[in-house]
């Protein structure tokens, strides 16, 4: 006979310590975690503590479920508001038979103690499980021993750690029980338990924590013993993603899109490279041949800024539109202002890329080991412990391409007599140590590099045609962050990197170019008063850099005419560029009351430009009004400057004389919630672009008969404009996903005699679908798909033949006349995580153009420009990979 | 550097790309199945008089005689021609209504591979008006010499230059001016003294001539064809530095390969040094057509006959040719 004992394991409380967020990663900051680089950026509103049950409620069993014997999970995301009272709770995914009813009404009648984010309580919204189980009264399994006496010993303990399954990590808040004694504990913050006085016997073990599968295990206790165990919870999915929690937090910027952890790696088309997630976002012009190329609103890839950790860098990718440069394990969040950045960033007029990597933890050794067929990269990190006390902690990773392996596979065998080598190698690395500090100090180092490296070698008995090409830069950081007071926080950092380029062609043609890179930031933010926040900080950057070029060319020999091709024989220049930039920022968030937050800020930048000064002054403001909770308005401006690349103001081959480029960008947007979790999120912008610095054949005749070129000018204008409307399904355990529509136009005027034209990459529509789901059996499905206005080319109608060099020149329709045709390709991608007690395994295919359409990116042409081709873009491409995480 | 740094990274990609997927297979340039002009010949190649190019209209300039080299092999038909001279344009065409264009030659000829010449003929004084303008226009104001662009249509007798069988090709012409170095000489057209087939003379002269007699090459063969040059073809000559003074430089000559079938193995040969840093080979391998591609040569020639020019030229617009008939036995 079975009698029921019902189980209600709603022991939600520390569960929430590991609670999942219902939050997703594009909402342009409706998140308390706002992301932040330890050193340089606002620093994150922590969970300091997680609300803690005071009062439960027992759930009651629906009596036809039980007579019908029926067991169930309901999963609820509750609401849980700054004085712990539970406003909202859901049901997740409906279970029917009366379990959601009673697992509702069991949750709005908790009373919590709130949860707190710096010390303050604030709202949170949590998941958690109640179980309903129906188990047989104690007889069936506890057969329980007795003593010598014949009664039961109850001095035995049984001691235990509670872990993820697949990483170790020590899960704290987990209830664990001995069902047949009704006991139960909840896990430490160590994962750690203890239930002691047990009679020595045969018990069922059931641990329970949201977002993990329920545990059960049959143990015995023996006698005089005390039983160690350590239980391995295995994440719902296969594969936790992090913790993220929602709630308001403070808005300091109109437009900034940030990617989560999950997304980071599972989006398909990008190989789960998290930076290249970054290409599906607003604002980001569609890049060609799935390259790398930041292109932000219209502007120049060199317009925007990259910047780790606060600090920029060159490059974000390996080149054939491979990885990024950074090991995701090291990244904390990345995120994209594609317009109306803070004046916490300056000498850019396009937008910002901010990568910030994360502090390592002290959580044992771990690491990963990611294979799939173009490279491989391993990734560690391990606490540094002197004496039983961990002082630091480190990490390193690195990754290595093996294309030159395996591309003599594929290459066509040369001739006899003949050689063909092609060796594409990248390779980067990258390393921290946090340093632990008493009291709220912070010390972390950063070094971190890429190079690629292209080496081709074509000989005959002939000829021998030999191109050597690489880039490369590597940075060392070092930043320091210390509380001033209660409420302001100052962070000192350094930056020192070296970049270098280099491209040969056999012995006549050979250009390098080195880079030295110092680079200096201090900042103090924090709460002024009640109502107002500061961010200020100072800013310096220097650039020396070494050009040596060695080329058939001069530039100071008049070609026959003005137009005829002079050969001459190589010559070797060699040039040095020193750049120096100081810029110093203010920014004040004030609270005007009724919702509504001003935001003005300042910067000033002075530059040194191969020894020449330039100064800029940059005010920027930004309201935002919270009309009420579901729904924002937001309007900025602000002015915007650059110097020019350093190629543009050198005293030889540029012009000294070369001002800063410029940029006004304004903006109006809304942010509004909608039914089913979906958030919209529309902005219109304007940029308007002056002084922009280009190549010319402009001279400037002098008194004395002479010529001197200007090569660079500044008459380049250009403007842009569009409307940006992003839709996100909040991000839940088993789905993620956005819809992002562009409609924009940007031109340009090269001289003002000059028509005006789309820029390279204008892109009139841009559309973009993401989704993807996950399985509980640990199985992952997403989709890509994208449609967009081919970019600007210029028809070509025929061709001229040149009788002096002969060659064709093409006679073509005015410049960007014309476009590229549409560009539309399917992504899919599928995922299996094996998740084992100690580490997981992940296998994954990602196929790139589905249905394998041709998406011409260029157009190729015969010799008299009669017929033609389309270069089209990547093909169908499936990639596998397998990862290790342990 | 971000900017040099990006670009290169992409023409690695490119590069790696391109290699990847392939290019286009298009039908080579040097093999002339068509309507095709080969050539522009001017005497004088370049006209050296001393005068100021704000008033080029005080200066009497030489008469320029201009020879044009034009290929038909498909067809059997009288082409007509025309010539204009104006500024330099980007894609060498005189057709902006607003400019100083001088319409100054046209004519009708014979079919090219059937009459006794296949080259046009024209003669250009140039007007003031158009040097004026390509002074106006060009960024140097005239400094190192004013160039004055030729355009040239030719298509079949009876259709107009926009027939979709109209051929256009260019040339430029510098008039050098009172800016250029004292001493300056005026560019000379380069000669070629023979084509030798490996230790041959080839001799032989157009594959419609009666009097010419092909060389024999047997179907599929390779023949090496080497131009032989007279001595003190290259040329040396000064050009005006811009920040004064002048700089010595040295011709190099270049030599295009065109025939009615087969290939060769290189388009071009000659030349200054590749920016690899290899002394490019002056000759090149011509191979025959396979037998079974004869019928196929253009202009109906089906004994196998193939015809071959060599256009050479100088890096200041000096040009001269040779034609040359093989015959291919299967």
């Amino acid at each position: 006979m079975r009698r029921s004992r019902i189980v209600v394991v709603a022991l939600l409380l520390l569960l929430l310590l590991a609670t999942r967020t219902a939050h997703a990663q594009t909402d342009g900051g409706a998140r308390r975690d706002e992301p932040a680089p330890q050193d340089q950026q606002p620093k994150k509103p922590q969970l300091t503590a997680a609300p803690e049950l005071l009062e439960g409620a027992a759930p009651v069993y629906p009596p036809d479920a039980e007579k019908a014997g029926l067991e169930a999970d309901v999963d609820l995301r509750l609401a849980i508001d700054a004085q712990g009272n539970v406003t909202k709770a859901e049901v997740i995914t409906p279970v029917g038979h009366g379990f959601d009813e009673a697992a509702i009404d069991a949750a709005r009648r908790y009373k919590f103690k709130p949860a707190e984010f710096d010390r303050k309580p604030g709202p949170i919204v949590v998941e958690t499980t109640i179980h309903f189980t129906l188990t047989k009264e104690a007889t069936p399994a506890a057969t329980q021993p007795t003593t010598d006496g014949g009664a039961p010993a109850e001095d035995q303990e049984l001691r235990g750690v509670v872990k993820e399954r697949g990483t170790r990590r020590k899960l704290p808040g987990v209830t664990v029980s001995l069902v047949e004694l009704g006991r139960d504990v909840v896990s430490d913050a160590d994962g750690a338990f203890v239930i002691t006085d047990i009679p020595a016997g045969t018990y069922h073990v059931l641990a329970v924590l949201s977002g993990f599968d329920r545990y059960q295990e049959t143990l015995t206790i023996e006698r005089d013993e005390t039983t160690h165990v350590t239980l391995y919870l295995r994440p719902k999915g296969g594969s936790p993603y992090e913790t993220t929690v929602e709630a308001d937090r403070d808005k300091l910027e109109v437009t900034r899109h940030t990617i989560g952890r999950r997304e980071m790696t599972t989006v398909p088309g990008t190989f789960g490279d998290p930076i290249r997630v970054l290409q599906n976002l607003p604002g980001m012009n569609r890049a060609p041949f799935g390259s790398g190329l930041l292109l932000i609103r219209g502007s120049s890839p060199n317009d925007s800024g990259v910047y780790v950790d606060g600090h920029a860098v060159p490059l974000l990718f390996h080149f054939l539109g491979g990885p990024s440069i950074m090991n995701p394990e090291f990244l904390d969040e990345l995120a994209l202002y594609p317009g109306g950045f803070p004046v916490r960033y300056g000498r850019a007029i396009g937008g910002i890329v901010e990568v910030n990597t994360r502090s390592t933890k002290t959580d044992g050794i771990h690491g990963a080991a990611d294979i799939n067929l173009i490279d491989t990269s391993v990734y560690l990190r391990a606490p540094i412990t002197v004496k039983k006390k961990t002082w630091a902690t480190f990490a390193v990773a690195g990754r290595r391409s093996y294309i030159d392996a395996l591309l003599p596979l594929v290459l066509p065998k040369s001739k006899p007599g003949s050689t063909l080598v092609v060796v594409p190698v990248y390779w980067d690395y990258q390393a921290r140590l946090d340093v632990k500090l008493p009291g709220r100090d912070k010390l972390s180092f950063m070094a971190f590099g890429s190079s690629d490296k292209l080496d081709l070698l074509q000989s005959s008995e002939e000829a021998t045609y030999n191109l050597t090409s690489h880039v490369g830069f590597n940075r060392v950081r070092g930043t320091y962050e210390t509380p001033l007071t209660r409420k302001l926080t100052l962070s000192l950092s350094g930056i020192y990197g070296y970049d270098d380029v280099l491209f040969t062609g056999g012995t006549a043609t050979s250009a390098e170019i080195k880079q030295d890179v110092v680079g200096l930031r201090e900042r103090v933010k924090g709460d002024l008063a009640k109502r107002v926040k500061l961010d200020t900080g100072l800013d310096l950057e220097s650039r020396v850099t070494h050009f040596q070029l060695k080329a058939p060319l001069s530039d100071d020999v008049a070609p026959a005419g003005g137009s005829m091709t002079v050969d001459l024989p190589p010559s070797l220049f060699q040039r040095t560029v020193d750049e120096w930039g100081l810029g110093a920022y203010a920014e004040l968030a004030i609270d005007a009351g009724h919702g509504v937050r001003l935001i003005p800020g300042v910067r000033g930048d002075a530059y040194l430009l191969a020894g020449k000064p330039r100064a800029s002054f940059d005010p920027r403001v930004l309201v935002r009004w919270q009309q009420n909770a579901g729904l924002a308005w937001k309007v900025y401006t602000g002015l915007f400057h650059q110097a020019p690349q350093a190629e543009g103001f050198d005293s030889q081959f540029g012009n000294p004389n070369l001002q800063l480029e410029q940029a006004i960008q304004s903006g109006v947007g809304i942010e509004k919630k909608l039914p089913w979790k979906i958030e919209l999120d529309a902005e219109a912008y304007y940029i308007d672009r002056s002084s922009l610095a280009q190549f010319t054949t402009q001279v400037i005749h002098n008194p004395d008969g002479t010529i001197t070129p200007l090569f660079w000018n500044n008459d380049r204008i250009g403007h842009a404009y569009g409307l940006e409307v992003l839709v996100k399904r909040e991000i839940t355990r088993n789905f993620y996903g956005w819809l992002t529509y562009t409609i924009s136009r940007s031109t340009q005027r090269r001289e003002p005699d000059q028509a005006w034209e789309p820029t390279s990459f204008d892109n009139t529509h841009n559309l973009i679908a993401v989704a993807s789901y996950r399985t509980d059996g640990g199985w992952e499905f997403g989709a890509r798909f994208r449609l967009t206005t081919g970019r600007p080319a210029t028809p070509v109608l025929g061709g001229t033949y040149d009788a002096d060099a002969d060659v064709y020149v093409p006679v073509t329709a005015p410049r960007r006349t014309g476009r590229e045709p549409t560009f539309h390709e399917l992504d899919l991608r599928a995922e299996k995580t094996f998740t084992f007690d100690t580490w997981r395994l992940s296998a994954f295919l990602d196929i790139i153009n589905v249905y394998d359409a041709a998406n011409p990116e260029a157009t190729q042409w015969d010799y008299r420009y009669g017929q033609s081709a389309p270069v089209r873009g990547v093909p169908f491409l499936p990639t596998i990979g397998i990862k290790g995480q342990w | 550097m971000t900017s040099v740094m990006r670009r290169l990274l992409a023409a690695m990609a490119a590069c790696a790309l391109a290699g990847a997927a392939g290019c286009a297979s298009f039908a080579p340039a040097s093999i002339v199945v068509d309507l095709r002009v080969l050539g522009i010949e001017a005497d004088l190649p370049e006209v050296v008089v001393a005068f100021d190019p704000q008033h080029p209209e005080a200066t009497t300039f030489p008469t320029v005689h201009l020879t044009a080299l034009v290929a038909d092999p498909a067809d059997t038909r009288r082409l007509a021609w025309e010539m204009t001279a104006c500024a330099p344009t980007l894609d060498e065409r005189c057709d902006d209504p607003t400019a100083q264009n001088q319409a100054f030659a046209s004519g009708v000829i014979d079919d090219p591979e059937g009459a006794t010449l296949s080259e046009i003929h024209a003669a250009l004084d140039i007007q003031p008006g158009v040097l004026q303008e390509a002074v106006t226009l060009d960024s140097l104001a005239g400094f190192g010499g004013v160039a004055v662009q030729i355009e040239m249509c030719v298509r079949p007798e009876g259709e107009g230059c926009d027939s979709k069988h109209a051929v256009w090709a260019a040339k430029r012409i510098v008039y050098a001016s009172k800016d250029m170095p004292p001493g300056r000489t005026p560019n000379q057209n380069p000669s070629i003294d023979a084509i030798w087939t490996q230790l041959v003379v080839f001799e032989s002269g157009r594959c419609w001539d009666p009097a010419t007699t092909p060389l024999d090459v047997t179907a599929g063969a390779d023949v090496e064809l080497r131009p032989i040059e007279p001595d003190g073809i290259r040329e040396t000559y000064q050009l005006p530095k811009l920040s004064g003074g002048v700089q010595t430089i040295t011709e190099n000559i270049t030599y295009s390969w065109f025939a009615t079938a087969g290939s060769f193995s290189r388009e071009q040969s000659g030349g200054p040094i590749d920016l690899f840093g290899n002394v490019p080979e002056r000759s090149t391998v011509w191979t025959a057509p396979a037998a079974d591609q004869l019928a196929d040569i253009p202009g109906g020639a089906d004994d196998g006959r193939v015809n071959l020019w060599v256009v050479q030229r100088d890096e200041r617009g000096g040009q001269s040719w040779v034609q040359r008939c093989f015959h291919v036995v299967p």
